[in-house]
């Protein structure tokens, strides 16, 4: 329990600090935004009022604890252009970001996990040697590129996808599995590399583990030793590299995103940042901020699960 | 070599484990490395074998190759053949000794903290071999586990089931481990320093415990540790291994009584005593065990050895029995301590000051 406690003390201090920095973000960044909200023709009276209405005036301490309860209560302010509520944009995109993340990790996850086994129990062989030189070419490709490959030959050429646009999940499923496949692979390719060396690593130094032959002096088959003994105590450093990845996955999915012409939350923000929309971007920063920073305390938990020595609390019972 | 079987099953039943010219080598850049070299011995359903050599004796590989349990890259193909129940196991498939692991053939560990799966609830680890090798329920499997907690002596079994590893101590780890090794009533138990890594209270507990599993239940045990105080009193009969080899292998009565090979006459002599007064120097063995990949090319043993002649950097002495009365055990020596040539030799060996190897002889000193 005390760990717990620790992790989630630690989470309201780093969602405070992601909170004043993206406060900062709008006051800092040049360029008044009472000129974005009136646009070309006004008089210093129309100014002055809007001026007013949105705070600008007020010390920063206000501000900050104004837009802070404003948050809170679910208001992000709205946009400057087109007067929609930050929160109800950002709630529209978020479903296409998380499904292509979801599935994209899905994928990544499925073809890692069994690729390190294999390079892992054939350590230092011709297939160790393939796999890892396939996932460190998996890596090196940026994801913009991989997009464009697989646009290229999967859409154009051979028309199994389309190449760009989205359908909803509710609307059609199938038609919606097929517009995420693509952007999933893309942003999935480099994670496959790095899972695929992370696991393969660790999974060698726990396959010289005694407990490992003891599982085969058992009897047990090689499939189950690998993944019924050797995956749960190999996959600590990739749990902490995947919510990393979350982050990784939201940033890509500004590239991604604006490339199959998706529209999620990556391509809200570029057009945002486009159209000097501050309000949208700022929304937009904290939202991706606070899921980064839920996902790594997800993955503090996870570690208590994945090896129970971790759970601090449980572990007076010595006899 | 020559070999002789040094003790011939006295109930003249084949052998349940019958080990004959073994060989394990290793590739390493810088050479073949020979673990284990030309090992012979044969061991009874219901008797304990214990196995004694300092660390590198080639102890360990013995253990994992007797299961046939070693997985190195660069191990290359042993020589020789492990024979249990007749069946040669060095080459059985993998798939029919994935039969035998864990069901007829079972191991326990040096370490009991790594040898339990950290992630895992000690429950579905004891129930593992019994859901592998049985046909049984779930719920069969978990009373059954618990039931053998109970005999291997872990107070409140059932909510042992439920812990994790890190929270027993290290003796009842071993415990568990034991439990495990016990589950589908093996007929030959491998126990690789089962109490090295455990407190000097504990260590006696566990020994008693194997000793106790092994008479009721006339399992073949093979007792294997750096400690010739461990085999003593526990086993039926001991092999001495030093440099890959067996050098001396005997009833252990017999060997404790009167040791025929310098090396084991060494180690008893090296073993502290309790009417000893106390600070009492340790009689340690001069010099250290040679390299695997430099192994002088007579006995392995006679650069330590005080009653080294020059027979013995000629010559590599195999295991014969070391009178011609002694018929029930064998000495890899060809001047055994206790018979006449080997006083003799010792004796040569005192009179000049140092051995044919050029090791230095106190006068003085007692053997």
């Amino acid at each position: 329990m005390r760990y717990l406690m620790e992790r989630s003390a630690r989470l309201v201090v780093t969602l405070f600090l992601v909170s004043v920095i993206t406060f900062m973000l709008v006051v800092l960044l040049p360029g008044d935004p009472a000129l974005q909200v009136l646009g070309t023709d006004f008089t210093e009276a129309d100014y002055l009022a809007v001026r007013d209405e949105l705070g600008l005036d007020d010390p920063l301490p206000i501000r900050y604890v104004d837009w802070l309860g404003g948050v809170f209560q679910g208001d992000l302010g709205t946009s400057y252009r087109t007067n929609q509520p930050v929160l109800e944009a950002i709630v529209d995109r978020v479903p296409v970001t998380f499904q292509v993340m979801v599935v994209g990790l899905a994928i990544a996850l499925l073809v890692s996990i069994p690729l390190a086994m294999i390079a892992a129990y054939r350590a230092n062989t011709k297939t160790d040697t393939t796999v890892s030189t396939a996932s460190l070419a998996m890596l090196s490709i940026p994801n913009f590129m991989l997009a464009l490959i697989l646009i290229f030959y999967l859409s154009v050429h051979l028309g199994w996808f389309p190449a760009t646009g989205w359908v909803s999940f509710a609307s059609d499923p199938v038609a919606s599995l097929r517009a995420t496949l693509l952007p999933a692979l893309a942003l999935a390719g480099a994670e496959i590399g790095v899972y695929t060396r992370l696991l393969r690593n660790d999974m060698i130094a726990t396959l010289q583990e005694d407990f490992i032959t003891l599982a085969r002096a058992k009897g047990a088959s090689t499939p189950r030793v690998l993944f019924r003994h050797a995956l749960r105590p190999s996959s600590l450093s990739l749990a902490t590299v995947l919510g990393v990845q979350v982050g990784v996955a939201l940033g890509g999915s500004v590239i991604v995103e604006t490339i199959f012409a998706l529209p999620g939350i990556g391509r809200l923000l570029v057009d945002s940042i486009f159209q000097r929309d501050l309000m949208i971007v700022q929304g937009v920063v904290l939202f991706i901020a606070v899921v980064y920073v839920v996902a790594n305390f997800a993955v503090d938990l996870l570690y208590g699960v994945l090896d129970p020595r971790i759970r601090k609390g449980s572990a007076s019972a010595t006899a | 070599m020559t070999t002789i079987p040094p003790h011939p099953p006295t109930d003249g039943q084949a052998p349940l484990l019958s080990v004959r010219d073994l060989k394990v080598e290793f590739d390493s850049p810088a050479g073949t490395i020979t673990a284990v070299d030309g090992v012979s011995f044969e061991l009874s359903a219901g008797r304990a074998l214990g196995v004694v050599g300092e660390s590198g004796s080639g102890k360990t590989v013995l253990s994992r190759v007797i299961m046939n349990l070693l997985t190195v890259s660069n191990k290359l193909p042993e020589q020789g053949e492990v024979r249990f129940r007749g069946q040669n196991l060095l080459t059985t498939r993998r798939k029919q000794l994935r039969k035998l692991w864990g069901d007829d053939l079972a191991m326990v560990f040096q370490d009991p903290m790594t040898s339990l799966n950290p992630t895992m609830k000690i429950g579905p680890q004891v129930t593992e071999p019994l859901l592998l090798h049985r046909k049984i329920s779930r719920k069969a499997a978990r009373a059954r586990a618990e039931e053998l907690l109970r005999e291997v002596g872990i107070p409140e079994p059932g909510r042992r089931l439920n812990q994790y590893p890190h929270e027993l101590s290290g003796g009842m780890r071993q415990r568990v481990t034991i439990a495990i090794a016990l589950a589908c009533d093996p007929v030959l138990l491998i126990a690789d320093e089962p109490t090295t890594a455990l407190d000097v209270t504990v260590q006696a507990q566990i020994l008693d415990l194997l000793d106790r599993e092994r008479t009721d239940r006339q399992m073949g045990l093979i007792l294997i540790s750096h400690d010739l105080g461990v085999v003593e009193g526990r086993t039926d009969d001991v092999n001495v291994m030093y440099a890959g080899r067996v050098v001396e292998s005997a009833p252990t009565a017999s060997v404790f009584k009167q040791p025929r090979h310098p090396y084991t006459a060494s180690l008893i002599g090296s073993m502290p005593k309790i009417e000893d007064p106390s600070h009492t120097r340790l009689a340690a063995i001069p010099g250290h065990p040679p390299h695997p990949l430099n192994r002088p090319s007579g006995c392995k043993y006679a650069p330590r050895c005080q009653f080294a002649q020059p027979r013995c950097i000629e010559e590599d002495p195999a295991l014969m029995p070391p009178t011609d009365e002694e018929t029930d055990r064998g000495t890899a020596c060809f001047f055994p301590p206790g018979t006449d040539r080997g006083e003799e030799a010792l004796a040569r060996n005192r009179a000049a000051g140092y051995t044919a190897t050029g090791l230095e002889l106190q006068p003085a000193e007692v053997s």
